[in-house]
């Protein structure tokens, strides 16, 4: 090798080296680093067991032959059941060869009263495999949202400010890393679903609806605000319109037909929508489940024509700001979905959207930000030292005596309400209000004007 | 215009995903797995399979003379009255009624490899019962909380009592055993001494003593097993029981001496009493139970716990196996999770 060429190598190992360099000092890569470790972090150590003993089951009951219906233990529409087909697959390759255990330690939390706790504990690697998905999931949400900034703004700075919102948001870490729950799968194709309306992909678009609607069912009461902001962006001619709604009901179709091809075989499927009907109920039978069930339906039949009613607006709204109705609407129409009181992980689908409502649009929506940022974490952390049974059964840092002991203990009454009780509900209560906030924040200014209008008018 | 062509990549991916878990999940089943067990008088020889990553239990059982169970029957009709009480579920579950314990149950045993079960009416349950010949490998499961009066109204000349004697087998749960009795219009209580008519005194648990708090350690059969209900409301009095006969086994998990799991000799029979209101728990167990032929006379030879993966599994447990008993090899793979499991039934020479 002649001294040319060692200069050459030289100077391609230290273009590398430098580009690698530049690489670790993007924001966007420091972000994703800081936040991948937090989640790996708790969720080695932190674990809601009841659902995630559940994919336990459903993992369980299709390989024994079962399906996701075949036996209880799956109450949604079929999307996070066929990711947890990938996972268990992935679980196998990696030979992750136990779901968990039945802790005799652990069976006086399932006397605890009104709440949803088992003493069936899922192994560290059983719950670490699970959640990896949702880790993965959470950046791929956190991309799209940088690139919706970038494709509107380009303006790097929002973007990556809008990417941290979500990936650093506290209880989106929580609900993938402690409940180890799929929303962010659901959130990942609404976004997908309303990208590709943007880009005037349609199909692809009514793939992504489907798919997100077969995940979490509340994607699909966007549906309306979806239609009308097609059919604005073709005002001029309502026919091309009606056309992308049809390419874009072409792909909802397909792929219902085939995500629930099993149950159309099996002529059962109602089956995939259990999850719906008792949602408010706790599954009591009788005459208590008729009347949750009887406020779901009406509540959702509120939600329903809310939704139309901001359809409407989106639809008279000036086309020339098309994408900033869109998604500005789609953040007020699932709070509006959540005036319904959800719990914590449901929450996860409004925070790309009030992400790039806050970097975009207007600030002041950060204050509904930490107010949820702060309940909804509290909230979905209300299981306080039962998350940590896992570790306590199958790792030698904690004894399963002492998780129960600090469990008993936040069981003690204050005032008449347990330690637990209290996280839950201020959690709950905080929660709540960083929905209304959200509304309030939106509307607050024409409330005034109207306020102002009637005020005036009265003292004429 | 920025290009979207990575966003579309996202979405195909995730498209594949859909597809390829849905294939997982509906070509998934009890293919995947195989089992195999030889005995002799050494021990026994045994081999597992799984095309995934499985834990998997194999346990050698002496069942003495009690005969394995090759038909199971369960008793359900709809024109007749029922006890069966409605049970809370979780979120999003479908009810728990009795129609659907046993479509669960049903399921779950196949998988765990007894696939000979017949549902039966009140009338059908009857002609079963009253015939005067051996029953031995029949057992019944009774969901519904009271047996028909065309086989039992509360005296011993019922028929129940006679297909017990000549060696059928009834796995009951879900209220107290012989407390009552349907009709097609009525549950009837019984006044008289029914606990003494099925174990031949006072055992059952009729206090509000339900939640369990510790294991049996008369035997591993609990841990063994995976079994999972730790309630013995209705169930068996341990020490009351034994001071009845010794011909009797319990399992699981107990409070105040009562049993989740009990197994107690009735003539050439047995009844199986599991306590606790309806859950899946329950159902879970009552299948493990029935699959794995665990009886009265049941003594756990020796057992061995490992892990397969994507593979076959073979070894020797090596240990004294008479060959004059019947002997159960049952291996199921899974642990609390079970996917799998197949009973090896070696009978008496």
């Amino acid at each position: 090798m002649n001294q040319t060429e060692s200069n050459i190598k030289v100077l391609g190992i230290y273009r590398i080296a430098k580009n690698i360099g530049s690489f670790l000092k993007n924001p966007i890569v420091i972000i994703t680093v800081i936040g991948l470790i937090i989640r790996l972090i708790i969720g080695i150590f932190l674990n809601y067991g009841y659902d995630v003993y559940h994919w336990g089951t459903v993992i369980q009951n299709f390989e024994s032959g079962n399906g996701l219906y075949g036996l209880d233990g799956y109450y949604y529409t079929p999307g996070w059941g066929y990711i947890l087909g990938v996972i268990s697959s992935f679980q196998n390759l990696l030979g992750v060869d136990m779901i968990g255990e039945r802790i005799l330690e652990y069976l006086p939390i399932e006397n605890y009263t009104e709440w949803f706790l088992s003493a069936n504990v899922t192994t560290i690697a059983f719950n670490i495999t699970v959640k990896l998905a949702l880790f993965i999931c959470d950046i791929v949400v956190g991309y799209l949202i940088y690139w919706i900034i970038m494709e509107m703004t380009h303006d790097k700075k929002k973007g990556t400010i809008a990417y941290a919102l979500w990936f650093l948001c506290p209880f989106v870490i929580t609900v993938a890393a402690v409940s180890g729950m799929f929303d962010t799968f659901s959130t990942l194709m609404t976004l997908l679903c309303i990208i590709f309306i943007m880009k005037d992909r349609y199909f692809l678009a009514g793939i992504m609806f489907c798919m997100a609607m077969m995940t979490k069912f509340f994607p699909g009461i966007l549906i309306f605000v979806l239609v009308a902001y097609v059919l604005l962006k073709h005002k001029d001619d309502i026919r091309e319109g009606l056309k992308c709604v049809g390419y874009a009901a072409i792909g909802v179709i397909i792929t219902a037909i085939v995500m629930f091809f099993p149950q159309i075989m099996e002529n059962n499927i109602e089956v995939c929508f259990s999850f719906l009907t008792s949602r408010a109920s706790t599954g009591l039978g009788g005459e208590l489940g008729a009347i949750g069930g009887t406020g779901t339906i009406i509540a959702y039949l509120v939600i329903i024509i809310i939704s139309i009613i901001i359809a409407i607006h989106v639809y008279k709204s000036p086309k020339e700001n098309a994408n900033k109705t869109l998604l500005t609407m789609v953040m007020i129409n699932i709070a509006v979905i959540f005036l319904y009181p959800s719990t914590p992980q449901y929450m996860v689908l409004i925070i790309p959207f009030l992400a790039v409502y806050i970097v975009m649009y207007d600030k002041q929506f950060i204050r509904p930000w930490i107010v949820l940022a702060i309940g909804t974490t509290l909230f979905s952390l209300s299981g306080n030292f039962t998350d940590l049974m896992s570790v306590g059964a199958f790792t030698n840092i904690l004894s399963t005596e002492t998780i129960m002991n600090l469990s008993n203990w936040f069981q003690e009454p204050i005032f008449g309400l347990s330690k637990m009780g209290w996280i839950y509900y201020s959690g709950a209560i905080l929660q709540y209000a960083g929905t209304i906030l959200i509304l309030w924040t939106y509307f607050k200014d024409d409330i005034y004007k109207y306020y102002h209008r009637s005020s005036k008018t009265t003292d004429t | 215009m920025k290009s979207d062509s990575h966003i579309v990549a996202i979405a195909v991916i995730l498209i594949a995903v859909m597809l390829i878990g849905e294939i997982v999940v509906y070509t998934s089943g009890t293919d995947s797995f195989n089992a195999d067990a030889t005995l002799d008088v050494n021990g026994v020889e045994y081999s597992v399979s799984s095309s995934g990553s499985n834990i998997y239990s194999v346990l050698i059982t002496d069942n003495d003379y009690f005969q394995s169970i090759d038909t199971l029957y369960i008793y359900y009709d709809s024109t007749y009255e029922s006890n069966y009480q409605p049970v809370t579920v979780a979120v999003g579950a479908k009810a728990l009624t009795q129609e659907y314990y046993i479509e669960q149950l049903i399921k779950t045993i196949e998988y765990r490899g007894l696939t000979n079960i017949i549902t039966l009416d009140a009338d059908e349950l009857q002609d079963l019962m009253e015939q005067d010949t051996s029953s031995s490998g029949q057992a019944v499961v009774v969901i519904s909380g009271a047996l028909p009066d065309t086989v039992y109204t509360g005296i011993s000349s019922d028929y129940i009592f006679n297909w017990m004697s000549n060696g059928g087998t009834l796995h009951w749960l879900g209220s107290l055993l012989g407390s009552c009795y349907a009709t097609t219009t009525d549950i009837v209580t019984v006044t008289g001494d029914y606990q003494t008519l099925f174990f031949g005194g006072y055992c059952l648990n009729t206090t509000d003593t339900s939640d369990a708090d510790s294991e049996i350690d008369d035997n591993e059969y609990g841990d063994l097993l995976s079994i999972k209900n730790a309630n013995v409301k209705y169930a068996v009095d341990m020490t009351a029981m034994k001071t009845l006969t010794n011909d009797c086994l319990f399992v699981g998990f107990t409070k105040d001496g009562y049993a989740s799991i009990a197994f107690v000799k009735y003539g050439n029979g047995m009844i199986c009493v599991l306590g606790g209101d309806y859950s899946n728990y329950q159902l879970s167990d009552l299948a493990q139970i029935i699959t794995s032929q665990l009886c009265y006379s049941s003594k756990l030879i020796d057992s061995y716990n490992g892990s397969v993966t994507r593979s076959t599994s073979t070894g020797t447990i090596l240990a004294t196996v008479p060959t004059n008993r019947n002997i159960v090899v049952y291996i199921y793979l899974g642990g609390d999770y079970p996917v799998y499991g197949e009973a090896f039934i070696f009978s008496a020479v």
